[in-house]
């Protein structure tokens, strides 16, 4: 158990940076989630903790310790990849316990450790088979028991779901979470899933483009995004994101409707953010958004009506109850839920504070 | 797998026929004449034949001459095999680790394959003889008298690194290849669970390689056992005395030499015997112990 301390932590390859000074603290504990599209870097952000990359400038530190010269093996850290890696010569036995005869722990304590694992992850049946024996689900647990026997400082997760089915994707997250809450331990895990971000994280750091460009809690990251690629990273569908031109308190929408807006922070250019699920049909006489549908989805308990603004080529989407009778081709208006609107800089797209 | 099914009989035939031809001509012809020959006794004129059933094995198998060469096969086989795979396995580990240029040092590393091998013997002949070899000289500057035309096992250590020499290339190209076919991602873990570069290559490369190596050693058996014998014709001649006589070059000395050819045939008949016996061997019991990943 340890706290880990990055502190602008940057990654160049032959003078081009990829990670561009990110500090954070990960407290003693805590479950850490890097979140971002692929190519953001945040496995390198990773590997860089785990010692398997260079650090190009900038300090990380395990247990009060700064790790930046340390070999992996001593660091105290235990790591799930992505393809496991486990040792495929040797038995789930032999590979749990490898770290541990590594460490010259006694046999008695290796075994008892192994067994505790095995237990935990429902893995005693399979002990003595050897990896390619395994279906994909008990492969990734074993390489969750054999990161857990060791009993790490920080334990580092890179994409330890995305080649498991979907089904089995969310067994896996419920587990990896109640066995965060029983162990507590300091986790760091990266992914590209929204899902699992908001879901596991007690903390997530949305990654772009090797910066990281909100640090916070799952529920902040979806009601306060810091910026307009949060704010359409994270919620499913994305959020709807287009500009505005603001004047004495009303924005003037694409495709010409004005609508009168609490909060607006400034005028001039604005990109205005709303949720589908902040849009509801407008009352009668109410100023509202004009939406020309295009197609409807359902999905039983809701259904999301995909539009454009009247008059534009904008694209909008609306969460529409399930039940809802509209259709291709029909035209609603719909009110902004006036609690939950986003504004962002039209140029460096930072959110302004309304 | 998918099976290929040609429209008719003859094209597969005719395909195979090239390979065929070649197996039956310089394989099966030959190995049935070793045969034939093996059982017959002809004068020293060469005019008459005669049937002696198995006497010339009986003979052959209780010449101290002979058993001197089994000895001699033994100890340069596994001298050659052993070291040809050791240093190349060493050469392409090292190879591995080179960031750039990589491709230069394994140009240079596959060189020697190319070399005959009575060349390659002449070459270290020249760099060895006692009189005037470049590394003869250096050798006796260290205090070593070096000779291997009186030396009998000198002349072994210099014919088991002429072939040694030649045999790297070969088993480099597969062990770069072997080292390749295994994932970074194993070798990582193996470092994040606490292993050092030189437990992990025990424990996680080396037996991930065993495929490569099982391969590799019967190829390499095979290799020491009969290709060697150019080498040992430039360098040695099969001397000093017959200390560097393998069974093949004893094969061709006691025929096409001293025309013994009952004798000569015998033996080659036992040679393919052992072979096979080995070879059914390393595939029955080594084998097993091969993770095929």
């Amino acid at each position: 158990m340890a706290r880990i301390l990055l502190n602008d932590v940057r990654k160049s390859y032959a003078g081009n940076q990829v990670i561009h000074g990110i500090t954070m603290e990960i407290a003693d504990g805590e479950f850490v989630v890097i979140v971002g599209p692929s190519g953001c870097g945040k496995s390198t952000l990773l590997r860089m903790v785990a010692g398997l990359e260079a650090i190009s400038a900038g300090t990380v530190e395990i247990g009060g310790k700064v790790v930046n010269e340390l070999e992996p093996r001593q660091r105290d850290i235990a790591m799930v990849f992505q393809n496991y890696a486990l040792y495929p010569h040797m038995s789930v036995r032999e590979n749990m316990a490898y770290g541990l005869k590594i460490a010259k722990l006694p046999k008695a304590e290796i075994e008892a450790r192994v067994a505790k694992a095995a237990t935990m992850l429902e893995l005693e049946p399979y002990l003595d088979r050897k990896p390619r024996a395994l279906s994909g689900g008990q492969r990734q647990r074993v390489a969750m028991g054999r990161a857990l026997v060791r009993e790490p400082a920080a334990l580092l997760l890179d994409e330890p779901l995305s080649n498991l089915d979907a089904k089995l994707r969310v067994q896996m997250r419920l587990q990896i979470k109640e066995m965060h809450l029983r162990t507590g331990q300091t986790t760091l895990y990266v992914t590209h899933d929204q899902v699992e971000a908001m879901t596991l994280a007690d903390r997530l750091i949305v990654m772009n483009k090797g910066v990281a460009e909100q640090i916070a809690t799952p529920l902040e990251v979806y009601q306060r995004p810091a910026s307009e690629f949060v704010a359409g990273f994270i919620g499913s569908p994305a959020m709807n994101i287009f500009t505005v031109s603001a004047a004495e308190g009303r924005a003037t929408l694409p495709g010409g409707a004005v609508l009168p807006l609490p909060g607006l922070p400034r005028g001039g250019d604005l990109r205005l953010g709303l949720r589908p699920e902040h849009l509801r049909p407008a009352a009668p006489g109410e100023a509202a958004i004009p939406v020309v549908l295009r197609s409807v989805e359902r999905l039983g308990a809701d259904a999301f009506g995909y539009g454009m603004i009247e008059g534009s080529d904008v694209p909008l989407v609306l969460r529409l109850p399930g039940t809802s009778g509209l259709a291709r081709g029909d035209r609603v208006e719909v009110a902004p839920d006036p609690g939950h609107l986003h504004f962002f800089d039209a140029q460096d797209g930072r959110r302004i504070e309304g | 797998m998918r099976r290929t099914v040609f429209p008719h009989k003859l094209l597969p035939w005719l395909l195979l026929a090239p390979q065929l031809a070649i197996t039956l001509i310089f394989f099966y012809w030959p190995a049935a004449q070793a045969f034939r020959q093996s059982v017959l006794r002809e004068d020293a004129f060469g005019l008459k034949t005669t049937f002696v059933g198995l006497a010339n094995f009986r003979k052959v198998l209780g010449d101290p001459n002979y058993l001197n060469s089994v000895r001699v096969t033994v100890v340069f086989s596994v001298l050659v095999a052993f070291c040809a795979m050791a240093i190349a396995l060493f050469l392409a580990v090292q190879a591995e680790k080179i960031v750039r240029g990589k491709g230069f040092y394994r140009t240079l590393m596959i060189w020697p394959y190319a070399v005959a091998p009575a060349i390659a013997g002449m070459l270290w002949l020249f760099m060895f003889n006692p009189s005037f070899g470049t590394l003869a000289w250096p050798l006796r500057q260290m205090g070593i008298y070096w000779n291997p035309l009186l030396d009998g096992e000198q002349a072994m250590a210099l014919v088991v690194a002429a072939a040694t020499w030649k045999q790297i290339s070969y088993n480099f190209l597969f062990f770069v290849a072997g080292l390749q076919a295994i994932p970074r991602s194993l070798l990582e873990a193996a470092a994040i669970d606490g292993a050092s570069r030189r437990h992990a290559f025990w424990t996680i490369t080396f037996p991930l390689l065993a495929p490569t190596t099982f391969f590799l050693l019967v190829v390499n058996t095979v290799y020491a056992l009969f290709d060697t014998f150019g080498i040992i014709h430039a360098v040695t001649g099969g001397g000093p005395g017959k200390a560097t006589e393998t069974l093949v070059y004893k094969v061709y000395n006691d025929g096409f030499v001293n025309l013994i050819m009952g004798d000569s045939a015998a033996q080659s008949v036992i040679l393919m015997i052992i072979v096979i016996a080995l070879t059914a061997f390393q595939f029955r019991f080594i084998e097993r112990r091969v993770h095929y990943g």
